[in-house]
């Protein structure tokens, strides 16, 4: 008897339908499998047997083969116990063939017939709704990641038992209403208005969310670097449904999201340790898993001590930085990842951590340049913001005076990226930070006076052309916020102070 | 066929003879022709006899031969390096009346003039923002008034002075303790190239001569012989600045200091210069006044009339770029505290100290840190 079942895997972070079929016949008792299996799928036979058995099922000794279609992709992980199962099941007589059909299911089993959760499922069940399949049975575990997608029937299953008991009638499974079920609910435990004085790096963090610039701070430890950067989270714009979606399904692959986890609705703040290897960074692996660029899409990836990062692990982050997405080829294909993220370093202005406080620090001018030449310069030409940070003061620090809450933040926020969206539109693009910079000058639509500042402007700090591109950006953005539709001078002096050249270091060495 | 500066070129340079022996030599021989066409028996045994073990025949014998000291004389040449002996027309005359003045010197650019009145302006590499824009500012005016700067190009109060008199368009002069070929500290880069086209470079050392510290001490007694009198502007107790100072005095200059703070480490050897009797600087009149005895001519700043025009530029600006300004110093104020104290909001205290950095009213000596010209 022939039987064939629906199932799903991963490729990268998106699903692809896997047909699994069984065929029982005479013959020597044998259970075969093929189609390019990983060695974990090719010990689904014993699982299968095993938890079928102990599920009061008697399978008479026949010969089984199992074939998992199409034979080019390969298949990984656990996913296909309950589908090699059902298909077996039916190939026996047990179920009868028109329950099974266009239906998915998933799910790994242990010896005993449990059900247990798998990751990816989220992509799968979008991609299996794409492909027009109505109704999809999966471990309990999994139900409320599925249930994410709208217009698929998802049915969540304790054990094999249940299973078999719905597809023959005698139970019902209960289905899983569609719900935007989320992780953690949208309330940052931190806030803006924990950050005492700092008014110019929280200025500069407002701007540079505003128009996801990337941004550095450079300064002695202990001056709330990682503070500021930690609730960048708390002034982005909600996520919407569609980059929730993107995003829960990079997590899904990863098997980051809990039993209980729906939908990722927070932004990502990501911070990888400085002892991060490029693959864990980037992706990699065998068979590629996203990386900490592709967990922090849509949201911040923050690398504490950039300066201490193994030089080559930085200079992966070039051409995702500036595509968005991140394609890895391994010997089993190419997978692409989404991460368009903003990048946040924080570094020490020199060896020691404390220049320009001259009382502490004593680091020569030839130090600190050779220090931060450690940053290459296609990175540096990456980033658009710097600032340099200082350690709050005392009466800073035990000010009664509340700051402002993360809620007002976002609010200005939110106003100016409606603004960008709106005027970047036509350009298929969606912040300032990504303007080319051939249109920079359109953008920007300055007057007579803003062009003699340029010119004067480029002389006195010695810009090259990208850099003051760069500053015409920030300078865009910070009209943005203002709410001014051209870029007055004002704008352009502001961005000033946030230039990215010869970082940390004025006019002299102090 | 070798000439006069040739044979200077080789006395100078013979490995392990040092100044006073060549002194001695000189004394018995009249010339280094006389020297050098010496049998190089007599002369190791002469140079044996007044203690010195470090010359060896071989090395001597070895030093003789002429065509390499006239291809390593040409490579000064092509360094575009010149050679000086006390016998050269341009042998500075102040060089000639220190004790254990120098024999061979090698400068690129220009030597000072003669006539004019220098002065050395010195202090700890290691200086306050202050200290640096004195130098600076001394640096500046008092080359404006014609009076010759020297300094050893190093960090710190050196270079500031260096570049102070730069700014005002005028020659300045730097001592190096190692060959002039070799830029250290090379933070001043920039410093070195403007002064070998502007200003002079000199140095005791032969070119390719690394830096070590025993060169130091020797080059201060150039800087102070090369001065009429020395500037002292930021030192601590110990600062190497006071090798300078007692060669100077040795040397019978007029030694200036800049007062500073009683709390501040860096002032502390100022103070005690003035205690013991250096000139008290607070003007740029104080130096010309001995130095040149005659006041500063219109046109060159004086520290009363920088603040009176400081008070001025004051009115000329906008309210709140005033407010801005006033709350300013000469040390550098980081951009938060200048907030706090304006009580203005960030974005405003950016584009205000921007407007003011770009059109040269104060500066940035740091990233986000300002402080006020003087």
């Amino acid at each position: 008897m022939f039987n064939k079942v629906l199932s799903g895997t991963l490729h990268g972070v998106e699903g692809r339908i896997i047909a699994v079929e069984a065929d029982v016949s005479d013959g020597l008792p044998n259970f075969n499998m093929v189609g390019f299996l990983a060695s974990e799928v090719r010990e689904a036979s014993d699982r299968v047997r095993t938890s079928l058995k102990n599920s009061g099922f008697f399978l008479s000794p026949k010969k089984i083969t199992i074939n998992l279609s199409p034979a080019d992709i390969r298949k990984e992980g656990s996913a296909f116990d309950l589908p090699i199962s059902v298909a077996l099941l039916a190939a026996y007589g047990y179920i009868p063939d028109d329950v099974i059909e266009n239906t998915l299911f998933i799910g790994e089993l242990s010896l005993n017939g449990e059900l247990r959760g798998v990751r990816g499922i989220l992509s799968i069940v979008d991609h299996a709704r794409k492909m027009g399949i109505e109704c999809v049975i999966l471990p309990y575990d999994n139900r409320k990641e599925a249930a994410i997608i709208k217009g698929i029937n998802v049915y969540g299953a304790h054990n094999l038992k249940e299973v078999f008991e719905h597809l023959t009638g005698t139970i019902t499974l209960e289905k899983t209403e569609h719900t935007i079920m989320t992780t953690v609910d949208n309330d940052y435990s931190i806030d803006f208005s924990d950050i005492k004085g700092q008014e110019s790096l929280k200025r500069a963090t407002e701007i540079a969310v505003a128009g996801m610039h990337n941004i550095i701070f450079a300064g002695p430890p202990g001056a709330g670097k990682s503070m500021i950067a930690k609730r960048i989270p708390t002034i982005m714009p909600d996520l919407s449904y569609e980059e929730s979606v993107e995003l829960t399904k990079i997590y899904s692959a990863k098997g980051m999201l809990g039993a209980d986890d729906g939908l990722v609705v927070n932004r990502p703040f990501r911070t990888p340790h400085h002892s991060i290897t490029a693959q864990s960074l980037i992706g990699g692996g065998v068979v590629p898993k996203p990386g900490e660029i592709s967990l922090s899409h849509h949201g911040v990836l923050f690398l504490d001590e950039m300066l201490e990062f193994q030089k080559n692990t930085i200079e992966m982050l070039r051409q995702p930085v500036e595509d968005g997405e991140i394609t890895i080829s391994r010997m089993h294909g190419s997978y692409t990842f989404p991460c368009d993220f903003m990048l946040v370093a924080a570094m020490n202005p020199c060896p020691c951590g404390y220049y320009p406080d001259r009382s502490k620090c004593h680091c020569s001018g030839l130090q600190i340049e050779r220090y931060l030449r450690r940053l290459s310069h296609p990175m540096l030409d990456r980033m658009d913001m710097s600032i340099q940070v200082k350690r709050v003061e005392y009466s800073e620090l035990y000010d009664v005076k509340k700051a402002e809450s993360s809620a007002d933040i976002k609010k200005r926020v939110e106003e100016a990226h409606a603004l960008q969206c709106e005027r970047l539109k036509e350009y298929n693009i969606r912040f300032n930070s990504q303007i080319p910079s051939n249109m920079i000058d359109d953008l920007c639509m300055l007057g007579e006076e803003e062009v003699k500042l340029r010119k004067h402007i480029f002389e006195r700090y010695n810009l090259t052309a990208r850099g003051m591109g760069k500053l015409l950006k920030v300078a865009r953005t910070i009209a943005d916020l203002d709410g001014s539709k051209v870029v007055l001078s004002n704008h352009i002096l502001e961005a000033l102070s946030y230039r990215i050249n010869e970082l940390g270091l004025g006019d002299e060495h102090i | 066929m070798m000439k006069e500066e040739h044979f200077w070129y080789w006395l100078c340079n013979i490995p392990g003879l040092g100044r006073k022996t060549i002194n001695s030599l000189l004394d018995d021989y009249g010339s280094p022709e006389n020297i050098y066409y010496e049998d190089d028996n007599v002369i190791i045994q002469y140079v044996k006899a007044t203690g010195n073990h470090f010359c060896n025949l071989i090395d001597y014998s070895h030093s003789k031969m002429e065509e390499s000291i006239i291809y390593s004389y040409g490579r000064l040449d092509e360094k575009k390096v010149t050679f000086i002996h006390p016998q050269s027309d341009s042998y500075p005359e102040r060089l000639k009346v220190i004790p254990d003045a120098p024999l061979g010197l090698y400068y690129k650019g220009k030597l000072p003039n003669e006539d004019e009145c220098s002065i050395a302006i010195i202090g700890a590499r290691n200086s306050t923002n202050y200290g640096r824009e004195m130098a600076r500012f001394f640096g500046r005016e008092l080359s404006k008034e014609g009076v010759t700067v020297i300094s050893g190009l190093a960090r710190g109060i050196d270079g500031m002075a260096h570049r102070g008199a730069i700014e005002a368009g005028c020659y300045t002069l730097g001592v190096l303790g190692c060959g002039i070929d070799i830029v250290y500290p090379e933070d001043n880069y920039e410093l070195f190239i403007e002064m070998e086209k502007s200003g002079g470079i000199i140095s005791e050392s032969n070119i390719g001569i690394k830096p070590y510290a025993g060169l130091f001490p020797q080059r201060n007694r150039i800087i102070s012989g090369l001065a009429d009198a020395i500037l002292v502007i930021e030192a601590t107790e110990k600062s190497g600045t006071f090798i300078t100072v007692d060669q100077g005095l040795e040397q019978g200059k007029e030694i200036f200091a800049l007062p500073g703070r009683l709390i501040d480490k860096t002032s502390r050897g100022c103070n005690n210069l003035i205690k013991m009797g250096a000139h008290f600087v607070t003007d740029v009149d104080d130096i010309l006044e001995i130095l040149c005895g005659r006041l500063a001519e219109s046109g060159t700043d004086n520290v009363r009339s920088k603040l009176m025009e400081d008070e001025q530029l004051k009115n000329l600006l906008a309210p709140t770029e005033k407010i801005v300004y006033s709350v300013l110093s000469v040390e550098p104020k980081y951009i938060d505290d200048i907030i706090m104290e304006t009580r203005l909001s960030p974005g405003d205290v950016c584009m205000h100290i921007n407007r003011l950095c770009v059109e040269g009213y104060i500066k940035e000596p740091a990233r986000n840190y300002y402080s006020v010209k003087i």
